[in-house]
């Protein structure tokens, strides 16, 4: 019987965790997120997060500014993996801190919560290069599919008389034509690989633009949604903000449409390349938002191991 | 016996290996069925079979096994990101618009064309464009431990020694003491430090390889940017000074002054590299006017030149100048999720073109690159 708090000290020091006792993690953290419902009810204050892409010191930093667990309350919008090169640790901290205090730290999914990106973008190679064999790489995709989609944060004055909304929308991606309230998406079987297509697709890969209503997203995947979107969504579902992360700000967060919408990015200079900082948004109990920046704490690329592969440049 | 290389030969090592990176990320996009190039493939297995035979010393073969696996293993080749494949894609068909364009034009006046590529590494372009065209003569320099390497590839390989037309004789020449140096009928492979200028200047008016005469197109694709940004002007000078009629194109990163550029001096600096003309000519402004500088610079010749500018962002020849049909096809190769770090990496590469011309003769190449569109002209 794996001991988590243990577990919670290894990864925070970088030391390897057995592939038995993910294996182990992995099957007990599902029995607690299949009881979660695809929208999640959560209440303030808490720290919303953004992508975090296997940047497990930063991730650490993060915790380290804000409180840990359980300490502070935690919501992480997915893309937890890929791209940096700590995905497996940053994924298992993660999921031990939610197996440890599963009320003081909510995971919803991100695009990259998925087998076939995982593929792509190195969560599949690093499992592969760590333990040796695909084993790690199958039982965090069978926690991938068990991750709720979204979550609600409902304000302490539940009235909202004058009009306004009262309540703060999380989702990774954003909004989708088929869903036009919340409760739409309570129908979902989300349990299954990210689709191409489709609702829960959509909420896990569109992007707001400046666009008068839905367009086609030049990722391939997913939506562009407009400001009329936003505020429709916003009053049909007596809502004051979405808060959604999947894109890059290079200054950690960026306010749309009249503060209706943010984005959020928790991953510091981004694949060690970027040079961006990030930020957490934090949510008090009136639903006041305040923004946490910060910076990466690998600044030398020097002390990043030198057998992971180096940030790409075209030389 | 002191075999270890001193600051200035590592460094200048650590150039001479960027070649192979260059190389690697045109085979990852291969794979991958961004391009298609049968001749890569040949230079990968060719590099690897020669590398430690051309350029092993003691003390330096550990470096060149790393660099071997660092970029050719199935691993390294496989883990290319798609905005990589990418841009590695988009590099190459720009160039190769601009190379077709200066073909073309020149084919249409049935006249006599070069192709001198500085600091040509691996680069497979002479083979594809000579296959096809016999006006055309392509010329191709690099460091003497680079083109020894490019020789013993090419004589090594049966399909690519008789692209460039090269006789049994010299093949056995060349295998028998490796020189460094080739010439087919239409191709030369000749050892140069670019930094040499006088050597840069008697190559150009004394061999016989050049046509001073002949329409011109210079290519450093990733090259000069790794030189003392002053030492750039004097290398584009004497090209300007030799060459009548020609036009010198770049491929490079652009700081932009920005943090995404700061990290990119920083990262490659850990791998001993550094990036001059990268904070000289920060912006697609401050190349224009580099490239002003050198082309319309009087020298003694007595023809009076005209000359002209162009220059645009990656990100805008992408978007630009890759069709609908083609970007669908790309797109559709791979999924690119990272939209906003393809903005920010393809915005800090640039595309420049400076061309110049005696006034008294028409230079429709230079017309026919005008009509592409272009950030500034
Ligand atoms: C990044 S590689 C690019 C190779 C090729 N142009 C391509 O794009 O595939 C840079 C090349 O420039 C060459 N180079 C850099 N400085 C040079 C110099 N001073 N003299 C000759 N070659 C040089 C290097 O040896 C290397 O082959």
């Amino acid at each position: 019987m794996v001991d988590i708090d243990r577990t919670i000290e290894l990864i925070k020091n970088s030391k390897h965790v057995p592939e038995e006792d993910v294996k182990e993690i992995c099957q007990k953290v599902q029995e607690i997120l299949i009881e979660e419902s695809n929208v999640q009810l959560i209440y303030p204050p808490i720290v919303v997060c953004g992508d975090i892409h296997g940047q497990l010191h930063d991730l650490l930093i993060l915790f380290e500014k804000n409180g840990q667990v359980p300490n502070s309350k935690y919501l992480f919008l997915g893309d937890f993996v890929d791209r940096g090169f700590y995905s497996v640790e940053t994924f298992l901290l993660l999921i031990s801190l939610k197996l440890r205090y599963p009320d003081r730290i909510y995971l919803v999914r991100g695009n990259h919560e998925s087998r076939s990106i995982t593929m792509v973008y190195g969560f599949y190679d690093e499992c592969l290069r760590k333990y040796g064999s695909v084993n790690v790489w199958r039982y965090c995709c069978e926690v991938f599919d068990y991750l709720s989609l979204g979550a609600l944060i409902y304000g302490s004055n539940s009235s909202g008389g004058d009009g306004t909304g009262n309540g703060v929308f999380c989702i990774h991606g954003g909004l989708s034509p088929y869903i036009e309230y919340v409760d739409q998406i309570k129908h979902i079987d989300r349990k299954k690989e990210v689709p191409h297509e489709g609702a829960m697709c959509d909420l896990l890969w569109s992007d707001p633009d400046d666009v008068p209503a839905w367009a086609v997203s030049p990722r391939g995947a997913g939506y562009l949604f407009g400001e009329n979107e936003v505020k429709k969504f916003l009053y049909s579902n007596k809502l004051n903000l979405i808060a959604r992360a999947h894109q890059l700000v290079m200054e950690g967060y960026k306010e749309l449409f009249n503060g209706g919408l943010v984005t959020v990015w928790s991953a510091p200079n981004y694949c060690y390349r970027c040079g961006n900082v990030a930020a957490v948004l934090r949510i008090d109990d009136y639903l006041n938002r305040d923004y946490g920046l910060f910076d990466a704490a690998i600044k030398d690329v020097d002390a990043i191991p030198s057998k992971n592969p180096a940030a790409e440049y075209f030389l | 016996m002191n075999t270890l290389p001193n600051p200035a030969e590592l460094r200048d090592r650590n150039v001479r290996h960027t070649d192979f990176d260059a190389l690697s990320s045109r085979l990852a996009s291969i794979k991958k069925g961004y391009l298609s190039d049968r001749y890569v493939e040949m230079f990968v297995e060719g590099i690897k079979t020669n590398l430690l035979r051309i350029q092993g010393r003691s003390g330096s073969n550990l470096s060149l096994k790393r660099a071997i696996r660092g970029n050719f293993s199935e691993q390294s080749l496989h883990s290319k990101f798609p905005i990589i494949n990418r841009g590695t894609y988009l590099r190459t068909v720009a160039i190769d618009t601009i190379v077709s364009k200066f073909v073309d034009a020149n084919q249409r006046n049935n006249s006599h064309c070069q192709i001198i590529s500085i600091g040509a590494g691996s680069d497979t372009r002479a083979f594809k464009w000579l296959k096809s065209n016999d006006q055309l003569t392509y010329v191709e320099a690099d460091f003497l431990d680079s083109t020894k390497l490019k020789a013993s590839v090419i004589v090594g390989n049966q399909q690519l020694s008789s692209v460039v037309s090269l006789t049994p004789e010299q093949i056995e020449q060349e295998l028998s003491e490796s020189s460094g140096e080739l010439h087919g009928k239409n191709y030369h492979l000749v050892p140069l430090d670019l930094r040499q200028i006088d050597d840069i200047k008697n190559f150009l008016s004394s061999s016989s390889c050049i046509d001073p005469q002949a329409p011109t197109l210079i290519i450093s694709e990733c090259v000069l940017c790794y030189i003392d940004s002053q030492v750039t002007y004097d290398i584009m000078r004497v090209f300007k000074s030799c060459l009548q009629r020609a036009a010198v194109v770049l491929y490079e990163p652009i700081g932009l002054n920005d943090s995404f550029g700061k990290v990119m001096v920083s990262n490659l600096k850990q791998r001993g590299i550094s990036l001059p003309t990268l904070q000289s000519f920060p912006t697609i402004e401050s190349q224009q006017a580099r490239l002003m500088d050198v082309v319309s610079t009087d020298d003694d010749k007595k023809v009076t030149t005209e000359h002209r500018v162009f220059v645009s962002d990656m990100n805008f020849v992408y978007d630009n100048w890759v069709s609908t049909t083609e970007s669908a096809r790309i797109s559709r190769l791979e999924l690119l999720d990272e939209l906003e770090e393809w903005i920010l990496l393809s915005k800090h590469y640039c595309l420049a073109i400076g061309t110049w011309w005696p006034t008294n003769i028409d230079e429709p190449f230079q017309e026919d690159i005008a009509a592409l569109k272009w950030q500034l002209c």
